[in-house]
């Protein structure tokens, strides 16, 4: 009698747990069936896309191209057409974060920094990049004006802040080497942007590395902290971001890609044709007019989808990078990553409409 | 069998039916590796950080700031908590104020503690002494103050003086309460440890933890977590040997 409560006790919990890995595995693996189910069995009957997009601000601030397609209204016209609900998903723990999402499924297409976007494919996450939004994200060295930093070269020995794995890391690392120095001769410290100028602006660390942006702005102009470095004038330094898609939910729903580029298509069409659009887009987002020249001199903070064989040498550059620095294991064919077709189709589209 | 292997066996049923479950998910079920990579994966992962000596600096920067924080939130409970029990104003003037400092969890003090104490080793030490101090406080205060009054009637016939009444009365009576809340002061202070270095820290287990996160790496991730546990069970087990050495007579009970 008791061997037999001993088997039952042993034969429940062993079902028990078996079952709930089973379930737990075919909600992360059969994400896209899942969602397709969750699609179909939604009340309205729409299909849905999740897109996420980096907002350490925590103030849900969409800029550039998606920001005017967001307000606009183009996302929810572009994906009305198709009968698809857009939501919109502020990621305050940037890369990282959506890489995490992408990857468990709970978003579909994910607008990120190139090296959050190859780590996360070099580490198994199947996305297709649809849009590459040009290079333009660049770095600024902010310093505590009592660290006795006036150079990148003074760097050394010194609490040096940014977030690992983004491409303000990268950079950083460009900048020390061109000085001869490492990471190694720096005190490193691993921070968000954000937490970064915060620590900065107590004195906490002697320097932030940062892309330049209204507080930055507002540390170096108006309360006397050192710009040692502003990267722009650094041939071939420049990172940009990424528009990816995982590669299941892009099989499933190709017409999604589309009506996303054709939505930003529009919004690049607005954008060229309203001068300011872009810098009152930044002044309602509560920044600066000043800060916004200062940051994007060009005004040319949107999507541009131009240069493509630029921006595949700069993923290539990117995947070398976090090989180097032994900070991904992992390898992917880069060219192959990509798959303009879908903005080929969505731009003839949006020609042929217009 | 005797029963000490029983218990032993049983023990391990858990674990094991983790270990089957987790094979099962990521060999037999493929579960991708970014979600939950393989048993395989996290020992080459264990294997790599100690080659390099990353995982034993991490360790050690870990347990350096919570020898240092549980020291004073050691002291600093042990010493309110005893006064607490015997003096009724004090209880009436510090418990309302403990009670409401304790319900905040520890990783709302973070921001606060890293803009006062900046992001060195000043403030780790500060998050663990915040998030140890109270169990240990809390749980001396109930064994000091359950001391029967018949006892304390004895010590002053005896006319024991105030330290003497404290060390032979109501210290016997308080310690298992105050063993009780060291050790829930050591797991509190592990948890304040890691929630501390995953914000503006350059070393420790946390540090590895969140860094590992960054940057995908999901062994790693798991290695830190299976880390925290095994060290949290060693500690425990320290510190219940200590405690068995020196309440001999809670043994008998």
């Amino acid at each position: 009698m008791k061997k037999m409560k001993k088997k039952l006790f042993a034969a429940i919990v062993g079902t028990f747990v078996l079952s709930a890995v089973t379930a737990c595995g075919s909600s992360a693996d059969n994400v896209v069936d899942n969602k397709e189910e969750e699609i179909t069995a939604s009340s309205d009957g729409a299909r849905e896309v999740n897109i996420g997009f980096v907002d350490t601000s925590g103030a849900n601030i969409l800029l550039g191209s998606e920001g005017i397609a967001r307000d606009n209204g183009y996302f929810e016209e572009e994906f009305e057409k198709i009968g698809v609900k857009a939501n919109l998903v502020p990621m305050s723990g940037a890369g990282p974060a959506i890489n995490e999402a992408l990857a468990s499924g709970s978003l579909d297409i994910g607008i990120l920094g190139d090296v959050p976007a190859v780590n996360g494919k070099s580490n198994g996450i199947d996305t297709t990049v649809i849009a590459f939004n040009g290079l333009k994200n660049y770095i600024v060295i902010s310093a505590n004006p009592d660290s006795g930093i006036d150079t990148v070269k003074d760097l050394k020995g010194k609490k040096v802040a940014t977030q690992k794995g983004a491409f303000m890391h990268r950079l950083l690392l460009y900048a020390l080497e061109e000085e001869g120095l490492t990471i190694d001769d720096i005190e490193f410290v691993p921070m968000t942007a954000q937490d970064a100028l915060a620590a900065l602006e107590t004195k906490s660390i002697d320097a932030a590395v940062v892309q330049p942006n209204d507080v930055s702005y507002r540390l170096s102009r108006e309360n006397g902290f050192k710009e040692i470095l502003f990267s722009n004038n650094h041939e071939g330094w420049a990172a940009g971001s990424i528009t990816e898609i995982r590669t299941e939910y892009l099989n499933a729903n190709p017409d999604v890609a589309v009506a996303f580029l054709t939505a930003i298509l529009r919004a690049n069409e607005y954008i060229e044709s309203n001068e300011d659009a872009l810098k009152n887009q930044w002044i309602a987002a509560g920044y600066s007019a000043e800060s916004y020249e200062y940051a994007y001199p060009l005004h040319d903070n949107y999507t541009t989808f131009k240069n493509t064989e630029d921006d595949i040498a700069n993923a290539k550059k990117t995947l070398a990078f976090l090989q180097e620095n032994d900070l991904t294991d992992g390898d992917f064919d880069v060219d192959a990553w990509y798959d303009l077709s879908y903005f080929d189709k969505a731009k003839a589209e949006f020609e042929g409409s217009n | 069998m005797s029963n000490k292997v029983k218990d032993a066996n049983v023990s391990f049923i858990i674990p094991f039916l983790i270990v089957v479950a987790w094979f099962y998910a990521t060999t037999i079920n493929n579960m991708s590796g970014a979600i939950l990579p393989k048993i395989s994966e996290v020992f080459e992962a264990f294997k790599n950080l100690t080659q390099k000596g990353q995982l034993q600096q991490d360790i050690i920067a870990s347990l350096v700031r919570v020898i240092q924080g549980y020291a004073i939130a050691s002291l600093l409970g042990i010493s309110l908590g005893a006064l607490a029990g015997m003096i009724p104003f004090i209880r009436k003037l510090i418990l309302p104020a403990a009670t409401a400092i304790r319900q905040v969890p520890i990783i709302a003090w973070i921001p606060l503690i890293i803009l006062w104490c900046g992001i060195g080793e000043l403030s780790k030490v500060v998050v663990i002494v915040i998030a140890a101090t109270f169990p240990i406080m809390i749980n001396t205060m109930s064994g000091v103050s359950s001391t029967s009054d018949l006892l304390l009637e004895v010590a002053s016939l005896y006319k024991l003086g105030k330290w003497e009444t404290f060390v032979k009365v109501y210290l016997p009576n308080a310690l298992p309460s105050i063993l009780v809340g060291l050790k829930l002061g050591m797991g509190a202070s592990w948890m304040a440890v890691v929630a501390a270095e995953m914000l503006g820290a350059s070393s420790g287990i946390g540090y590895r933890l969140n860094d590992a996160r960054s940057m995908l790496k999901s062994d790693q991730v798991i290695l830190c977590i299976i880390l925290i546990g095994f060290i949290g069970i060693g500690t425990d087990w320290l510190l219940s040997r200590f405690f068995k050495k020196i309440t001999p007579w809670e043994n008998n009970k």
